[in-house]
């Protein structure tokens, strides 16, 4: 059981680190200047008298030293009470909650697929080194990685929305996560909020088709921001592993090529790639705001971007904390992955 | 030679090889030949970069992409190495041979444990596992006839607790018990040849003690062929039958232990005799071989060794001297002995 030890250990270790992202945080909120931290509380242009802005003030403890309102703010932090969203019409919380199943979808069907191209490919350039396949790999995902995605996000509605239609062609659709149509026709009780997995759950095949469908484009267009790093770190890793001694222990047994490389160089060499697909899923989670917003996807980076365009600080810095929290605990999933791969990690 | 060919294990003949290094070729090895009977250690001595390993590498198949053979023939049980497909030498190499690395810490995969690294043995030899009579054997028998198998190896090398070293990680095992590992793994096929390649150099004395009577005592139990790699002329009067010794990537000399400890010809396998030291006379200076072993990207013409030879003369500059026989498989590359045993 030294693996559950770990994974203690590093829980501990994660309470430290987000102790440090709420003080971050705070300091934001309340540090900002010519930013009064009532202003979020209350209506534009609606008069309030001194008296009550006073006792509005006092209610909300911003009369008392910063250190002190900091112990009230992690304190409503703790109960989820993390403040109103005007852009949301709902607290910030609920309204991050809510469109975060949408997120994720979105982000892990992204980082699969960079994952599932960039490994094979990594290898392939490894193991043919400087040969045709080598550059052919690297010029497409150099070139993959230099198209700005909102760019590549419109490029790809074109093509396989608009002029795939134009030309009587099956299309992908380009916005939202389902067909208005389908999810009338085939309604879908929640369960997880994902809908791949719900549908899948409620045995709604319809409803899956076409949540399938929804995602293909903008997962592609995202994937394609961690597919270049990807390639690159598994190729390079990969040739360092094949150059390492007990590679060659392994093919003097005989073993096939094959063997050589999943068992023993693969698993050696993976470990880079996933901090690599981790840290890319934790900027996916929280910046994904170009894509959603290309695409319509009704995930929290949508909801961030028109809470910039509101000034809606109530919501941007809980947006903050929020991605930063789930960023922590993708690095610790990817931390506990690496101790389920390398026993050396467990000690 | 012609008359080894039907017992011996190993045979190389005339083997060379070219290293690209800086963009061009260099000769590593030249004109390098070797026999090896069943149930014979060959020992291959020589210094750093004499192209020991090399020789060793080809054996396998196992050049380094920037190697090529320009010369020669290998021959394992008979079979050509040189020109077969990477298919064909996987197979040759699982039905053939074994190598026993340098530094065990290195040549084992830090992510599986012990016993599955020795198991894999069983994918390249499926009939390892076979029943008593030969038959095919269910999955859950093979399993239980691998495991067996795998522990009854361990207990051989003396590891002292098999099962559970089986289920450990290469890292929670001492370097001596590491090399153990790996023997184990090399011996579990019962190879027609047996490569060990320095493999004590990395190793604490005491334990290096115990590895090299660890061999001894495989090579009377099971009989293997050994070729052992070494750059200590005492492993090689502990071990081995017979003894090639090498020198900036040719075998300058090449007879039984005995005859070259009585009566080394070559001056270079002399030298290194000289440079053993000993610890029986009044003797407090090692001796040491003037001069260091040449670049291979820039060795000097004729004779390799002539810078560094006590008699070099004539032609020794500028013409490479042949191997010479000088009577049973002895063989020695030297100008003084070029119009047959001086």
């Amino acid at each position: 059981m030294r693996l559950l030890g770990y994974i203690v250990r590093r829980l501990a270790g994660l309470a430290l680190v987000l102790l440090g992202v709420s003080i971050l945080v705070f300091v934001l909120l309340r540090g900002m200047p010519g930013v009064d931290p009532l202003s979020a509380y209350i209506t534009p242009g609606l008069p309030m008298s001194q008296e009550a802005l006073k006792g509005l003030r006092g209610e909300l403890h911003l009369d008392q030293p910063l250190p002190v309102q900091y112990f009230y703010y992690v304190a409503d932090l703790l109960r989820g009470d993390w403040g109103y969203s005007r852009t949301a019409a709902q607290p910030v919380i609920q309204a991050l909650l809510e469109r975060l199943p949408a997120t994720v979808e979105l982000a892990v069907a992204a980082v699969l697929l960079s994952t599932a191209i960039g490994v094979p490919a990594g290898i392939v350039a490894a193991v043919h080194r400087d040969r045709a396949p080598d550059i052919a790999v690297r010029v497409v995902s150099i070139t993959g990685i230099s198209f700005p995605v909102f760019w590549l996000g419109i490029l790809l509605q074109l093509v396989f929305f608009y002029y795939a239609g134009q030309l009587g062609l099956p299309t992908l659709p380009s916005r939202g996560r389902v067909d208005d149509l389908d999810a009338l026709t085939n309604p879908l009780a929640p369960v997880t909020g994902f809908y791949l997995i719900d549908s899948l759950i409620r045995g709604n095949l319809a409803f899956f088709a076409s949540a399938l469908a929804h995602l293909v484009l903008p997962a592609f267009a995202l994937s394609l921001i961690g597919l270049a790093t990807v390639v690159r770190i598994m190729r390079a890793s990969m040739l360092e592993v094949l150059r390492q001694d007990y590679i060659l222990l392994a093919r003097s047994k005989g073993l096939p090529l094959r063997t050589v490389l999943l068992r023993h160089a693969l698993r050696n060499a993976i470990t880079p790639v996933l901090t690599t697909a981790g840290t890319t899923l934790g900027i996916l989670l929280g910046g994904a705001v170009v894509v959603e917003t290309v695409f319509s996807w009704p995930g929290i980076g949508r909801l961030a971007a028109q809470g910039i365009l509101n000034n809606d600080a109530v919501l941007v810095v809980g947006f903050t904390l929020f991605v930063a929290t789930m960023m922590v605990l993708v690095n610790l999933a990817v931390d506990i992955l690496y101790a389920v791969v390398d026993p050396r990690v467990r000690y | 030679m012609a008359r080894d060919s039907e017992t011996a294990v190993l045979e190389v003949e005339n083997l060379s090889v070219e290293l690209g290094i800086g963009g061009r070729w260099v000769r590593a090895l030249n004109n390098v030949s070797l026999s090896i009977r069943a149930g014979e250690a060959l020992g291959l001595v020589g210094e750093s970069g004499s192209g020991k390993s090399l020789t060793a590498l080809a054996v396998a198949g196992l050049l380094p992409d920037n190697a090529r053979v320009v010369g020669g023939s290998i021959r394992l049980k008979g079979e050509a190495v040189l020109g077969r497909s990477e298919a064909e030498l996987n197979r040759l190499r699982g039905r053939a041979l074994a190598i026993i690395f340098q530094n065990p810490t290195t040549y084992l995969n830090p992510l599986l444990t012990v016993g599955a690294q020795i198991a894999e043995v069983f994918e390249v030899s499926p009939e390892l596992l076979a029943s008593e009579g030969g038959g095919r054997l269910g999955k859950r028998e093979r399993r239980e006839r691998g495991w067996r198998l795998v522990v009854e190896h361990l207990r051989l090398v003396h590891i002292a607790d098999p099962e559970r070293v089986a289920r450990q990680y290469p890292f929670e095992l001492s370097g001596g018990m590491q090399q153990r590992v790996i023997i184990a793994m090399a011996l579990i096929r019962r190879p027609s040849l047996v490569i060990a390649d320095e493999i004590t150099t990395a190793l604490d004395v005491t334990v290096q003690a115990q590895i090299l009577s660890l061999l001894a005592e495989l090579r009377a139990s099971i009989g293997m062929t050994l070729l052992l790699i070494t750059h200590d002329m005492g492993i090689v009067a502990q071990l081995a039958d017979r003894v090639a010794v090498m020198y900036s990537g040719s075998v300058v000399e090449a007879s039984d232990v005995a005859s070259l400890f009585a009566e080394a010809r070559h001056p270079y396998a002399r030298a290194l005799l000289e440079a053993v030291p000993k610890i029986d006379g009044n003797e407090t200076l090692l001796r040491a071989i003037p001069g260091g072993i040449p670049a291979i990207t820039n060795p000097p013409p004729g004779c390799r060794f002539h810078p560094r030879c006590p008699r070099a003369f004539g032609p020794c500059a500028h013409s490479v001297p042949a191997a010479v026989a000088l009577g049973d498989r002895h063989t020695v590359a030297c100008h003084l002995y070029r119009d047959g045993p001086a």
